[in-house]
């Protein structure tokens, strides 16, 4: 999905700086920050280094708007945000829970043990309060957050002794065995802009924006000595709520005069 | 006659992909290859860290993570590569049909007398999933191992310890489809 849009974003940009001679309805904002998820995506420790999004992490931002008129403004908007480091964070979970044992891990759904960068897209639609050089821009996202979710092998061999466990999590519906979760997001925001010149603009943005939690995990437990098996189903169902703040530039494009 | 040289080499290379087909599939078949199974050594495992740590003769076990280590060579009893291309259908010469752990001295507290069958006792590891497998299973694993030429080092554990400290020493027994039999004696040692 991420490729999707991104895809998308360059093809609306490329026609732009064709056009740079002529005057252009169209404005580019690159902004940096962090976001922070309010309530941790997974509150479960078992599956928690299982996804892909991490509770507080750096994001980027890139934002191809639209002047639909002198305040009203339409954007395209593609957010990346740092992934979590998955075997460092499952290896730190299960040396605090299975600390008798040595585990040994193999995940599925990822390529050398690493997610990919999460992503969101969104379409805003933003209205401007222009106040001399400043301009309060509150805008409505609507949009998709997508992630890698990973399954996991792990072996707990037990420490000075033959004991052994082994324990399976995976990835239930929606999109088993996909490793790539996709969720509708929304969200509120507000922007504070300070005109530098006719084409370029600082500006800090805040962003709130939520998505639903629609991951369900399998969890089994296999003593490997007395054949003893636990099985349930993890799901923790509640609506992620992220905060980000960011700053950056935003540059007309086209010509200015 | 316009057509002739494209329909020739045509006819040509379908007859040459028919028959060459045909070769390959019948000389890997005439070609499998049988395997010869050399057991090559047996030792006591310290199995109390990660990984199981083999030990030398008069070293001290845990009796929660003991182990035994065989080791085997298989290595190719015919040559292969007879046309150009190799066959990789192996089979063991005269296969293992069972394996069987035995105590020569008393074990468990007088569970077990010297001569006893304690394959229960122990479990078979699956090197390449590190799963455990029950003694009638390994044999699932452990052929299709030992047909692959190389050598192959396969663990068993002791995963219902004795209560008590003791001397032991255990035999393995792999009977063989010829109605031979392979025993292989573990050196003594004190189960702390």
């Amino acid at each position: 999905m991420h490729r999707i849009l991104l895809l998308v974003f360059c093809l609306a940009c490329c026609p732009l700086f064709v056009q740079a001679q002529r005057k252009s309805p169209f404005s580019l904002r690159l902004y940096g920050g962090g976001i922070h998820a309010l309530q941790a995506l997974r509150t479960d420790p078992y599956v928690s280094p299982l996804v892909g999004i991490r509770q507080t992490s750096a994001v980027l931002n890139m934002e191809l708007q639209l002047n639909l008129s002198p305040k009203w403004r339409f954007g395209i908007l593609v957010r990346m945000l740092q992934p979590p480091h998955l075997r460092h964070n499952m290896e730190a979970f299960l040396k605090e829970t299975f600390y008798q044992h040595y585990p040994t891990i193999r995940f599925g759904g990822v390529s050398n043990d690493k997610f990919m960068a999460a992503t969101q897209g969104y379409l805003a639609l933003s209205y401007g309060i222009i106040k001399n050089k400043w301009v309060y821009r509150p805008r409505f996202l609507l949009g998709i957050s997508s992630f890698s979710t990973a399954d996991a092998r792990i072996v707990l061999k037990g420490v000075g002794n033959n004991g052994q466990l082994l324990l399976f999590l995976n990835k239930l519906e929606p999109g088993y065995q996909n490793h790539y979760h996709e969720t509708v997001s929304k969200g509120l925001g507000v922007s504070v802009e300070r005109i530098l010149n006719r084409r370029w603009q600082i500006f800090t943005q805040l962003d709130w924006t939520m998505f639903p939690n629609l991951l369900r995990y399998s969890y089994r437990l296999e003593d490997q000595v007395s054949g003893q098996v636990t099985s349930k189903e993890l799901e923790d169902r509640h609506m992620v709520h992220q905060v980000m703040l960011g700053v950056g530039i935003a540059m007309r494009l086209g010509a200015v005069n | 006659m316009k057509n002739f040289p494209m329909t020739g080499l045509a006819c040509l290379f379908l007859f040459f992909t028919l028959t060459g087909l045909t070769c390959e599939r019948e000389e890997c078949g005439l070609a499998r290859t049988a395997v010869e199974w050399i057991p090559t050594s047996l030792k006591n495992l310290d199995n109390r860290g990660p990984v199981p740590v083999e030990l030398s003769p008069g070293q001290l076990a845990h009796r929660a993570a003991y182990g035994i280590r065989f080791t085997t060579q298989s290595i190719l009893s015919e040559p292969t590569d007879t046309i150009g291309f190799t066959c990789f259908d192996y089979y063991l010469e005269a296969g293992v049909t069972k394996v069987e752990i035995f105590t020569l001295l008393d074990f468990g507290a007088g569970a077990f007398n010297a001569g006893a069958n304690v394959s229960k006792l122990f479990k078979c590891v699956n090197a390449s999933t590190s799963e455990y497998v029950a003694m009638d299973d390994a044999l699932g694993y452990l052929y299709p191992l030992w047909s692959t030429p190389g050598t192959h080092s396969s663990d068993f554990l002791l995963v219902a310890p004795p209560s008590t400290t003791s001397w032991s020493r255990f035999k393995l027994v792999f009977h063989r489809q010829d109605s031979s039999q392979f025993v292989a004696v573990t050196d003594s040692i004190f189960l702390l």
